[in-house]
């Protein structure tokens, strides 16, 4: 090896690999593997293939879902890629444009600098100025200019089409633009317009809580339940013609109205009016007071149905869809809820205006129960315990079944005395017997309190009270309190009092208070023939012979004659009736025996000598009398004739 | 019977448009409220007279339990005892008639305990607790005449007068004051605390009691039985609806016990 030079290198390594793939070398190859695999001793052939096969399969499966997964994403950066790209070739572009220019610039001024050499300066370029001596390049025409004068007045003319295209363009988009926005505000100016309407005609227009861009109005009732106070806001929304309309929301816009119908013995006598449906285009302030009225009926109704449950001991019953309550004997009303219908056509009946009154204190009846909730609930509240607050249901159905009670029994005093005077009348009964009826009116302590709306209402229909005095002779009057309040129980009360000097306070006693009217009149008729009597005869005490005496019957008298034997006597006895609106008064005397004093004689029409009976009777038009033992259209004979008369036949 | 409550305040100018909102919020008119606070401070004696018996044998059945209460609370401490008599804007006299000046002119002067008052004594408030409102014990008997009687058998002395004026609102079960209060002149405050007199001063000679004119706002719960958590949770539950409602206009701090200390300082 001498030959070789002492500095020529020599190396032992093997030649470097052209690929420098460190990762492919032998020495890191099994420091990997030793790192991975733990050694070579687990790794065959077979088991790398293996791993190799299930791998593939794995990434095949793997890409399907990654596909789908990874595409969106990869569509982002995609999108990101493409518009950096795109941003990169514009700018690019931009670059190029600029590059070029800027030649063109310098070529053009380099070729200025030679007839225009002091502004040509200031536009080339220092570079340029520095290669190129100035004044280098020349131009000059070679021939004429290809452009024809046809050919540049076509270019100026095509020029101008394209400006006038553009302007008519321009002017085009701005006549559209105008019209939209004069049509934007028309709709504007409309919508608030209707808004105006609606505002002046006193709703109160408020932003919705949801939405607060929104306007909307409240037609609903402060004090209804919180079911109809969340249905009481309603959105108003633009139409794309500028009209607003009413969205409820989830309520059903449908107009609903309670209708009353009175019905007479299973006939239809009288149905209230029902208003008609508006149409879609009628100016909405009216369909917020129809959404307002419907609100007001469906509360109504339910109100009604809820109160029913209670009554019915009233007679009133509930139905599916429907309320009856009973008003007279005969006539019963029928409440519902029904929708407007156009269809609608009323027919004059005769209890219109009755079904009419009914439905229209009804809703007052409801407003005054709202006004009640609402005095309520602004009073101090008691402390919080566990005494429970009962909500009753308002009274909307009793305050008119306190009224017709009232009123029928006022009717009866009617029916009962208006003939019985007569009868009295017809026997010239002196002085004459009249009966008289005065009404109370409400304690002022009460009224004084709350507004004159309300207490009209109290008024009419709570705590009525109406007095008759009846005065049947001097000493005796005899005066019935009828008394109906609407709370606990609508009926009338009836409290009978004597006057105080009459002799009945001790024969024929007051009641207690009583509550039918059929035992009032039993009393009265039986008073009346009670005073009759003792108006003839002497106190007791003052027994006189030949003179009436009273007997245990209080309304009837004897009287032991001085010439008979002793124990006969006559017995007088008087009768009041009242049969079918015709009162009678009948005075009946027969001889009576001493073991029968004051026995009431018999029903037999069969008198003996110096025995009979005399009937006063009173009619629509004048008394007549019946005479049993004298001919037909005798003249009257008063009770005093006929009682003095007594015995002497 | 317990009371819980929130104060706050609210200046002189914004009154009006604080009453709007309260009057929307509660869904009622504004109930105009003028009182006269007869403030009465107890002896500083070591055992303490309570309520006279002759006046706790006339009170009628379903009364006496709360009355029984009180009676345990005034025996125990010394206290600041309101007496509350309601009056009205016409009650009081004119600039040009003087309480005391009344010659030519004999005005019935009545006195106090002819007319119908309230008494009304809180306690001092409970310790901070969890509980995110003021709380404190009270008692409030309404409708009781002879109250002025009643304080001086117990040896108790008038110490001022203040009138109080402004405007309650109902909210459930929250009732809401929003109130400001005045002096009397200290003449017609020496008048009173002889006679117990009902004649009023003119409304302009009022001093107002706070220089500023501010005016307070209460919100307050009352619950029968403390010990009962389900009432006072939903009185809690109620006041804070009204704090959160007026969130960013009236503030409603818990306030430190000792700002409403209403025992006498021995």
């Amino acid at each position: 090896m001498g030959s070789m030079p002492a500095d020529f290198p020599i190396s032992l390594q093997p030649w470097p690999s052209k690929n420098n793939d460190s990762a492919s070398t032998l020495p890191t190859f099994f420091q990997r593997i030793y790192v991975e695999r733990g050694g070579l001793r687990n790794i065959t052939e077979e088991s790398l293939r293996k791993e190799i096969a299930d791998e593939e399969a794995a990434a095949a499966a793997g890409k399907d879902d990654g596909d789908v997964e990874e595409e969106p994403l990869k569509e982002e950066p995609d999108r990101l890629k493409e518009l950096m790209t795109a941003r990169a070739d514009m700018l690019d572009h931009v670059h190029l444009a600029h590059h070029e220019a800027l030649l063109a610039l310098d070529a053009v001024s380099l070729l200025l600098t030679k007839d225009l050499p002091n502004q040509a300066i200031t536009t080339t370029n220092p570079q340029i100025r520095d290669i190129v001596p100035m004044g280098s390049l020349g131009a000059d025409k070679l021939s004429a200019s290809r452009y024809t004068e046809a050919q540049k007045l076509d270019n100026k003319r095509v020029a101008k089409g394209w400006k006038i295209q553009s302007l008519n363009n321009a002017v085009d988009s701005i006549l559209a633009s105008a019209t939209r926005l004069e049509n934007e505000i028309a709709k504007e100016t409309k919508y608030w317009e209707q808004i105006l309407d609606v505002s002046d005609a006193g709703w109160s227009l408020c932003r919705l809580p949801n939405e607060k861009h929104t306007l909307g109005v409240r037609f609903g009732f402060a004090e209804s339940a919180p079911a109809f106070k969340n249905r009481s806001l309603a959105a108003f929304r633009r139409n794309p013609d500028g009209t607003i309309y009413l969205d409820q929301g989830l309520a059903s816009t449908e107009p609903h109205a309670l209708r009353v119908r009175i019905r007479t013995l299973s006939e239809e006598t009288g149905s209230s009016t029902l208003p008609l449906p508006l149409s879609d285009d009628a100016p909405i302030e009216s369909i917020v007071l129809q959404a307002r009225n419907t609100i007001f009926a469906t509360e109504l109704w339910q109100e009604l149905n809820r109160e029913s449950r209670l009554l019915g001991s009233y007679g009133v019953r509930s139905y599916d869809d429907t309320v009856m309550c009973p008003l007279t004997a005969h006539k019963k009303m029928v409440l519902d809820l029904v929708p407007l219908a156009e269809s609608y056509l009323p027919t004059a009946q005769p209890d219109d205006n009755l079904a009419e009154g009914i439905s229209l204190s009804l809703h007052l009846f409801l407003s005054a129960a709202h006004r009640r909730k609402h005095r309520s609930r602004t009073q101090i509240p008691p402390a919080i315990s566990n005494q429970k607050q009962n909500a009753e249901p308002y009274s909307l159905l009793r305050p008119l079944i306190t009224r017709m009670n009232h009123q029928s029994a006022i009717t009866s005093t009617h029916r009962l005395f208006k003939p019985l005077c007569a009868a009295l009348a017809s026997a010239k009964v002196t002085p004459e017997a009249t009966y008289d009826i005065e009404t109370t009116p409400p304690p002022a302590a009460l009224v004084n309190s709350i507004s004159i709306t309300e207490a009209t209402i109290l008024a009419l229909t709570d705590r009525l009270e109406s007095i008759v005095t009846f005065k049947v002779t001097e000493k005796t009057s005899v005066i019935v309190k009828l008394r109906t309040a609407t709370q606990q129980v609508c009926n009338t009360t009836h409290t009978i009092i004597l006057s105080p000097e009459s002799p009945l306070n001790i024969t024929c006693k007051a009641p207690r208070p009583l509550d039918q009217w059929s035992k009032v009149e039993e009393y009265v008729l039986y008073a009346t023939s009670c005073a009759l009597a003792s108006s003839f005869s002497q106190p007791l005490g003052h027994e006189e012979a030949g003179t009436w005496e009273p007997t245990i019957s209080a309304d009837a008298l004897r009287r032991i004659d001085a010439d008979e034997t002793a124990g006969r006597g006559m017995q007088l006895s008087f009768q009041a009736d009242l049969n079918k609106g015709i009162a009678k008064l009948r005075v009946r005397w027969e001889h009576s025996s001493q073991s029968s004093y004051g026995a009431d004689s018999s029903n037999g029409k069969r008198f003996g000598k110096g025995e009979g009976e005399y009937e006063w009777r009173s009619s629509g038009d004048e008394p007549r009398s019946a005479d049993w033992e004298d001919g037909e259209g005798e003249v009257v004979r008063s009770l005093q004739e006929v009682v003095e008369g007594v015995g002497r036949s | 019977m317990h009371e819980l409550f929130l104060i706050s305040h609210c200046s002189d100018e914004d009154v009006p448009k604080a009453t709007k909102l309260l009057q929307g919020f509660c869904e009622m008119a504004p109930v105009s409220i003028i009182n006269r606070r007869l403030i009465w401070e107890a002896p500083q004696v070591p055992k303490q007279r309570g309520l006279d018996p002759q006046f706790l044998m006339r009170q009628p059945q379903h009364r006496l339990p709360l009355w029984k209460a009180l009676q345990d609370s005034l025996t125990r401490q010394a206290y600041y005892v309101n007496l509350v008599y309601g009056v009205s804007r016409d009650q009081f006299a004119s600039v040009a008639t003087d309480v005391r000046n009344e010659e030519g002119r004999e005005r019935e002067q009545l006195s106090l305990d002819d007319m119908p008052g309230s008494l009304y004594w809180v306690d001092w408030p409970d310790p901070k607790s969890s509980r995110p409102v003021n709380s404190r014990n009270a008692a409030s008997m309404d409708n009781e005449r002879g109250l002025c009687s009643l304080m001086r058998s117990m040896g108790y002395k008038l110490n001022k007068e203040i009138i109080e004026e402004g405007f309650r609102f109902i909210h459930g079960n929250v009732i809401i004051h929003i109130h400001r209060y005045f002096d009397t002149p200290s003449t017609v405050q020496e008048v009173v605390k002889a006679t117990f007199s009902t004649a009023l001063p003119s409304y302009e000679s009022l001093i107002p009691f706070d220089s500023e004119n501010k005016w307070i706002v209460k919100a307050q719960v009352d619950v029968l039985n403390a010990n009962d958590q389900d009432h006072v949770q939903k009185g809690i539950d109620e006041l804070l609806s009204v704090r959160d409602a007026f969130d960013g206009y009236f503030d409603f701090p818990v306030l430190e016990r000792r700002m409403l200390d209403t025992r006498v300082r021995t």
